[in-house]
């Protein structure tokens, strides 16, 4: 705030003409930020989606947020203790390739997006970490939400 | 001659200006569109041609399509992989929804829900996931229609 009267002085000493050119000029700043704005929306928006639009995107449900928390921070006694053995099973599962090489370890865990429908969300998530033959390896996985409950791992 | 180079100066100049602010308005907003809520963006989340080419063939059984962009698998896994989505594709898929992915080393992961009406009218939610390795899938995962579903 103590600026303010300084800037009023600013402008008392600038001539007319300076301060119609500075005037355009963040004018004609303003109206190429807005101009390139449009650009990137129109450009973007030409993806063809054919019969199958996508849907909007919903926010991270919490519970599996919770979820892949304890997982990436390797809280096994807390996982035991919250989640039944038949969704373990299935969050064990998702983080296989095919039929053997698994995640070993988890380095980190990003939660890409969601999508919801009624009082169902599906969370999609990406998992990194080693492979069980010691290679670097990611492996995607969701976690189905029914209100404020995981119901289901893929 | 002076007073055209003048003019011509000043016309650059605050072309210059426009130029800036259009490209300024065009990065910052490619940067901040994927983290803002609101429609799906594709062209942020680099979607593959042949990941969506992939689920679209399981979608309508194009079992031609979807074994070429597969990595060699022998029959039964290939079988497997396409029981998966039997239950769910015996309704009316209606929506398809990239969500991302990455890849690590060799490995790429990327994610898809597939949105099916039952007769009802109910949308029901399916997860997609695949593997990749040097853009052909390795796996496929998903195809749950969640718990409790009735077909209703």
């Amino acid at each position: 705030m103590a600026d303010a009267p300084h800037a009023l002085r600013v402008l008392r000493v600038l001539r007319p003409g300076e301060l119609a050119r500075g005037v355009v000029t963040v004018g004609l700043f303003v109206a190429g930020i807005v101009v390139g704005i449009l650009a990137y929306e129109r450009v973007t928006s030409g993806f063809d989606y054919g019969p199958l639009p996508p849907k909007a995107e919903a926010a991270e449900p919490p519970a599996a947020d919770r979820l892949t928390d304890l997982l990436r921070d390797g809280q096994d006694a807390i996982l035991a203790e919250e989640y039944d053995g038949e969704l373990l099973e299935a969050l064990s599962g998702a983080l296989v390739i095919g039929q053997s090489q698994g995640l070993v370890t988890i380095t980190d865990i990003r939660h890409l997006g969601t999508v919801a429908e009624g009082d169902e969300s599906i969370a999609s998530y990406l998992a990194f970490g080693q492979l069980s033959n010691g290679s670097d390896g990611v492996i995607a996985f969701a976690i189905r939400v029914r209100g404020d409950e995981v119901v289901g791992v893929n | 001659m002076a007073r055209i180079r003048r003019v011509v100066g000043v016309v650059v100049s605050l072309a210059a200006t426009l130029v800036a602010g259009g490209v300024l308005g065009y990065v910052v907003t490619s940067f901040l569109s994927p983290v803002l809520p609101g429609p799906v963006q594709p062209g942020n989340r680099h979607e593959f041609q042949y990941t969506r080419d992939y689920v679209v063939a399981i979608i309508e059984r194009d079992a031609a399509t979807a074994n070429a962009l597969l990595v060699p698998q022998n029959p039964a896994t290939r079988a497997l992989l396409y029981q998966r989505f039997e239950q769910a594709l015996t309704l009316q898929p209606r929506t398809l929804t990239y969500l991302g992915g990455a890849t690590a080393g060799q490995l790429g992961a990327y994610s898809y829900v597939l949105g099916v009406e039952t007769p009802t009218g109910t949308l029901h939610l399916v997860p997609f996931q695949l593997t990749t390795v040097e853009s052909r899938v390795l796996d496929v995962r998903g195809g749950s229609l969640g718990p409790g579903f009735d077909d209703g």
